[in-house]
């Protein structure tokens, strides 16, 4: 290639593709095919190696001036993110330091950092708290033989089943309720009943304590006479 | 937990912030230009940005080193890394995520014969091994470069210095008025210039 592209009015062909490409080097990714055809051409002539040199160098001094245009912003994103690392870190250890449980729930991230109200954060322990019991509950509750026969009434005697007057009120009934130390433990029902759960001998004198405010009063079938 | 003491120690001292930005991000970026020669610059800012960001997340957890985490090993061995392969993962994650298609010569591995343009071109410029030494050589080769370009011919010179400023060729010609192809010659003309002012293949009997 070098002694055709020194001497004017003789062109090769061969060399004037691989300037071609070399060019095209500068403005597009070249293809393997291409980039294999330059390599075969820089083994063949070291002429054309020692362009290819240039070109990297070409390459290389404009990627500089493509970075330092973009070094400004990049300089800043880089020093926010160290400032964030080092904010973080401070509350890291100002969250270790406290220690407990209370320090691993804010290094995992389940409790604000410095910047909420402390009330939030009591609010937010508070749930926990309320969560935790309510499942401590449910899982360790006592078995109620009469849900698991599917009765679907507390098994509380003696007891029970009152269907109220519609125009009886409820102050009315609660009162009634609260003489005889009885309380309502379930319903209403299908029929409209309550299950009243009371003391000793108040399946007996329900039906008279319930008298003006009630339909109908019957002992829980569920409950021994 | 050394990654973690080193990024605790330059959160701490801007000037280390400074040195660690200015090196680890020249050889990000230069390391995926030399790979990834069609991907735009912008993309590869992003890349290497999404890697800082990584890194001070402390998501960079398999690196390690068996440098103690204050010494200057240490950040060679962290900045090669982030450089040889968090970035080329982040990018490449980044092209197949919008759908683009990694080229060809991505997957490459070394050893193999790689015929990829980022080997061809790979010649005159350090790459890998010391990252501080490959830097200084490729900076005194580029002021080089600078002084041969600034002793060429006006006409000459501006085409290249267009060139160099990322303006297409199409582009030149219509600035200064030329054909595209008086663009081309000039620039032919000029790296044979350039070759001579360099001493490329001077050497050579």
């Amino acid at each position: 290639m070098t002694p055709s592209a020194g001497e004017p009015g003789e062109r090769d062909p061969a060399a004037d593709a691989v300037h071609l490409l070399l060019q095209a080097s500068l403005e597009r990714g070249l293809s393997a095919e291409e980039a294999q055809q330059l390599r075969a051409a820089a083994s063949a002539d070291p002429a054309v190696a020692d362009e290819v040199a240039v070109y990297e160098l070409l390459r290389a001094a404009r990627l500089e001036q493509r970075m330092a245009r973009h070094e400004a912003a990049s300089w800043d994103q880089f020093q926010q993110l160290a400032r964030q690392h080092a904010g973080a870190a401070r509350t890291h250890a100002q969250t270790a330091g406290a220690g407990g449980w209370r320090g691993w729930l804010q290094r995992q991230g389940l409790l604000p950092g410095q910047g909420l109200p402390r009330l939030a954060a009591l609010c937010a322990g508070l749930v926990i708290a309320v969560q935790a019991g309510g499942l401590v509950w449910l899982t360790q509750r006592p078995a109620d033989p009469a849900r698991m026969r599917g009765a679907g009434a507390p098994a509380a005697c003696p007891a029970v089943l009152v269907r109220l007057n519609p125009q009886a009120s409820a102050s009315d009934f609660a009162r009634v309720l609260m003489q005889a130390g009885a309380r309502v433990v379930d319903g209403p029902d299908t029929r409209g009943a309550f299950r009243v759960v009371g003391p000793g001998a108040f399946a007996e004198e329900a039906g008279a304590l319930l008298a003006d405010l009630s339909q109908d009063v019957r002992r829980a079938p569920d409950c021994a006479p | 937990m050394s990654l973690h003491s080193f990024l605790n120690a330059l959160a701490s001292s801007q000037a280390a912030q400074r040195n660690f930005f200015d090196h680890a991000r020249r050889a990000m970026l230069v390391a995926l230009a030399r790979k990834y020669p069609a991907i735009s610059h912008a993309l590869l800012e992003d890349v290497a940005m999404q890697v800082f960001q990584q890194l001070w997340s402390g998501l960079i957890g398999e690196f390690i080193s068996t440098h103690p985490s204050g010494s200057d090993a240490f950040r060679q061995d962290l900045v090669r890394y982030l450089a040889h392969v968090i970035a080329p993962r982040r990018l490449v994650d980044h092209l197949r995520r919008t759908g683009r298609e990694v080229p060809v010569s991505d997957w490459v591995r070394p050893g193999e014969d790689d015929l990829s343009e980022h080997a061809l071109f790979d010649q005159v410029l350090p790459a890998g091994g010391d990252e501080v030494t490959a830097g200084a050589e490729r900076t005194q080769l580029l002021h080089r470069l600078a002084r041969c370009v600034d002793h060429l011919p006006p006409r000459m010179r501006d085409v290249v210095q267009q060139v160099l400023e990322d303006v297409r060729q199409a582009d030149i010609a219509r600035a200064l008025d030329i054909p595209e192809g008086t663009v081309k010659s000039r620039m032919s003309e000029a790296v044979k210039r350039i070759k001579r002012c360099m001493g490329i293949g001077k050497e050579r009997p």
